[in-house]
């Protein structure tokens, strides 16, 4: 991606306080059997915190599984936390009352892996951009159309009238993701929760919208969740990398540093599982570890990779759950490898 | 919509079923229209005054067109049609003559069904005596009876069994029209009824109304009851429309909402609704209407109520379930979720409008259903009492043995009505289903 200017790993200024901040988060779901019994739980998410600031992006990246969307819907609000906190600007959500989660809502975008799914089919273009004002209380029908045009405009879905009366169907893959990214933005939000947004787009469309993202979090100062599986493209997009694991996040990283030297069994093997268009890799052996993801109703004791980890130590991976390891200034890692390789 | 409209123009059928169905509501409201309610109920009661002057049992009139004998309808003379009718001649002190001369014409190759006379009188203490004469074209002259009139008297010349001894036991509808000269053929030509009414009163008045009740009448014929079947044909449009129409839009969509609520909030209101769809599934809907119309009320709208009630539940809200769960899981929901769109506003936004297309077919092609329930309903004696219905005279049909009797029109009219209706709704329906659910297409 050529035209994407890779981002370099800033020193983050931390005297200022996080959009976001996300504390020892579990979102279990309960599984019944015939509908009555309590069969146990599925832990989608346990026990997720990092911190999140304005005009910064976060990658997180993991297998199918591993609670990245889950992640994302418990911070949207759409999944409610089996415990653990989220503070959106130093409030705690979990003690909104209706006014404060329309204003928690009006702050949060979210973008979705599928843009045709993600937009109704029978409304026009029009009542997809008016929905969520009229839900979050903003009535006046000229700042509606104000405010449309203002995202539009933002989107580069011009001319606008034309697009106004479109029905989803009628517009190509990359104006639908425009148009959720626009719906998005409608409430001029503090931050985005973007769910793999170009998974399904063509490869040519792909860098438009990240281009798009970028300019929208340059001139909105967003913080942006952006959760992929597609590696190739978080070198250009996020400052920092979370690895996830087994409804974890098993290492936290500047992205420079990550993708330089990954630390973590996984995270390396999802390195080296990652396809690059070279002829030289015809030659090289991919040695990417064996096994299936972890059931997450009945999670593997101790570290959560250890059964597929080839550096496993019997009697500690298996037995006891890694901390994470803060090896570097901006580099943490839950694996007990590290354990001795921890600054003070 | 208006591509709607044009994809509905390429199918024939659609063409034809909505003309159908617009010829129907025509019908409907120009019963509406023409026939107040309360007149409909009324006229079909048909209490004593009503139908005076039409005939039993009649056929359609129009059906004279194919028959090679001409049969006569029914042919009204009054004396205050005309004021040459009746001349008075005043004998003094207050006796008077009231001559009237009841002409017409018959010129039908087959004998009329009945005879009366209709008198109004006025007086105070002494009737008026009337006496009847009979003339026939070739000019016989045959006396019919003398009778005091009282202020409103029918004397039914068909029924008068004096008469009928002296005309040596033929039927006076036969013999007072029969050619000698031909038996059994009417004689064709001007025929009078005089009738010289003896007043005693000053101010008293006599005026007479001659029937000759023909073997046809009006549009659709006549029942039992000498009343017009045309009004029930007309009343029972808009009862068939209004009854099908209420109850497959009533039980569609409430079995959708139903559906979606059942999906969206799961748990224990899933768990409600299944089971208690589960139950009623299994109760017999005719039953229960027919001890709801036994028991409790044979209004029609009762009746409607009850079946909307019963038809909520049933494999539509299963299958609404399934396709409800697949729209539950859409990408669009999550995101409405996200920016707070709240429990009622998803279901009837967001779920709702998206199987809305697959419900409009099935709906049209419930319609008739419907309407064939409540005919159902009323061949088998449970209609309303009171208003005309397709399916009444259906009944009233099947009761008299229209069928063996040869009332075939009495039959074939509703049934024609109640046919029309369900290939009009099918026929959109159908076409309406290729239009929404594209893998029905042919090649």
């Amino acid at each position: 991606m050529p035209s994407l200017a890779a981002k370099q790993t800033q020193e983050q200024p931390r005297e200022q306080k996080p959009v976001l901040r996300v504390e020892n988060l579990h979102t279990w779901f309960e599984v019944r059997r015939m509908g009555f019994f309590k069969a146990g739980d599925v832990r989608a998410l346990d026990g997720v915190s990092f911190e999140l600031y304005a005009g910064e992006t976060i990658s997180i990246v993991g297998e199918s599984g591993c609670g990245k969307s889950t992640l994302a819907k418990t911070i949207l609000g759409i999944h409610h936390p089996t415990s653990g906190k989220i503070y959106f600007e130093d409030e705690d959500i979990s003690t909104f009352d209706k006014e404060g989660w329309k204003k928690y809502r009006s702050n949060i975008g979210y973008i979705m892996q599928d843009p045709y799914g993600a937009l109704p089919p029978f409304m026009s273009v029009k009542r997809i951009l008016e929905e969520p004002m009229k839900i979050n209380g903003i009535k006046d029908k000229k700042e509606q159309a104000r405010r449309i045009r203002q995202v539009l405009e933002e989107v580069k879905l011009a001319p606008i009238e034309d697009f106004l009366p479109k029905f989803p169907h009628m517009l190509s893959g990359g104006q639908q993701q425009r148009l959720v990214i626009a719906r998005a933005m409608i409430l001029d939000p503090k931050m985005l929760v973007a769910d793999e947004p170009v998974s399904m787009l063509d490869a040519s469309v792909r860098v438009e919208i990240l281009q798009l993202l970028q300019g929208l979090q340059r001139k909105h100062n967003l913080a942006i969740i952006y959760i992929t599986h597609d590696l190739s493209t978080v070198r250009y997009f996020s400052e920092r990398i979370f690895s996830m694991y087994g409804a974890k996040i098993i290492e936290k990283s500047g992205t420079a540093a990550l993708l330089k030297e990954p630390l973590h069994p996984y995270t390396k093997a999802l390195f080296e599982a990652t396809s690059d268009p070279d002829a030289e890799n015809l030659k090289t052996f991919k040695d990417v570890p064996a096994g299936e993801p972890p059931s997450l109703m009945n999670p593997p004791t101790g570290c959560r990779f250890n059964p597929r980890c080839r550096n496993m130590i019997k009697g500690l991976c298996d037995k006891e759950i890694p901390p994470e390891f803060q090896v570097r200034e901006d580099h943490s890692v839950a694996c007990w490898l590290y354990k001795d390789q921890e600054i003070k | 919509m208006k591509n709607l409209w044009s994809q509905l123009k390429s199918y024939p059928s659609a063409v034809a079923g909505l003309i159908l169905i617009s010829v129907l509501v025509g019908i409907a409201v120009y019963a509406l229209a023409a026939i107040p309610y309360s007149e409909a109920v009324r006229l079909w009661r048909g209490g004593d005054n009503v139908w005076l002057e039409t005939p039993r049992n009649a056929r359609p009139a129009w059906l004279n067109f194919f028959y090679k004998e001409k049969q006569p309808v029914t042919t009204v003379v009054r004396s205050t049609d005309d004021p040459a009718n009746k001349t008075v001649l005043d004998l003094g002190g207050g006796v008077a003559i009231n001559d009237m001369v009841l002409e017409f014409e018959f010129n039908y190759d087959g004998f009329p069904t009945e005879l009366a006379v209709f008198f109004e009188s006025v007086y105070e203490a002494a009737r008026p005596n009337v006496n009847m004469t009979w003339v026939t074209p070739d000019g016989r002259e045959i006396p019919l009876s003398e009778l005091s009139v009282r202020p409103s008297e029918a004397y039914r010349i068909s029924q008068d069994t004096r008469l009928l001894r002296r005309l040596n036991g033929k039927q006076p509808e036969i013999a007072l029209f029969e050619d000698p000269n031909n038996p059994g053929k009417p004689l064709k030509g001007t025929y009078k009824l005089v009738a010289e009414g003896l007043v005693f009163e000053e101010g008293s008045t006599v005026d007479a109304s001659l029937v000759v009740y023909g073997k046809l009448h009006g549009l659709a014929g006549t029942d039992h009851r000498r009343r017009d079947i045309t009004v029930a044909l007309l009343w029972g449009a808009p009862v068939a429309l209004a009854f099908g129409l209420v109850a497959a839009v009533g039980s569609s969509l409430t079995t959708m909402m139903l559906a979606a609520a059942s999906v969206w909030f799961g748990g224990w209101v899933d768990w409600v609704i299944r089971r208690v769809n589960e139950i009623v599934m299994i109760l017999p809907l005719l039953p229960i209407l027919i001890m709801v119309g036994l028991f409790y009320s044979r209004s029609i709208w009762a009746i409607l109520g009850v079946v909307i009630a019963l038809g909520i539940f049933g494999s539509g809200i299963l299958s609404y379930r399934s396709m409800f769960i697949q729209v539950k899981e859409s990408g669009y929901i999550e995101a409405a979720r996200a920016y707070g769109a709240g429990n009622g506003r998803i279901i009837f936004r967001y779920m709702i409008p998206k199987i809305i297309p697959v419900l409009i077919p099935g709906f049209v092609t419930q319609v008739p259903a419907y309407v064939f329930l409540e005919a159902t309903l009323s061949v088998l004696g449970l209609g309303d009492p009171v208003l005309p219905t397709w399916g009444k005279l259906l009944n009233d049909a099947h009761s008299n043995g229209a069928l063996f009797n040869g009332y075939f029109y009495w039959v074939l009219e509703p049934a024609a009505l109640l046919i029309l209706a369900g290939l009009g709704f099918a026929m959109l329906g159908f076409a309406l289903d290729r239009i929404f659910n594209p893998r029905l297409r042919g090649l």
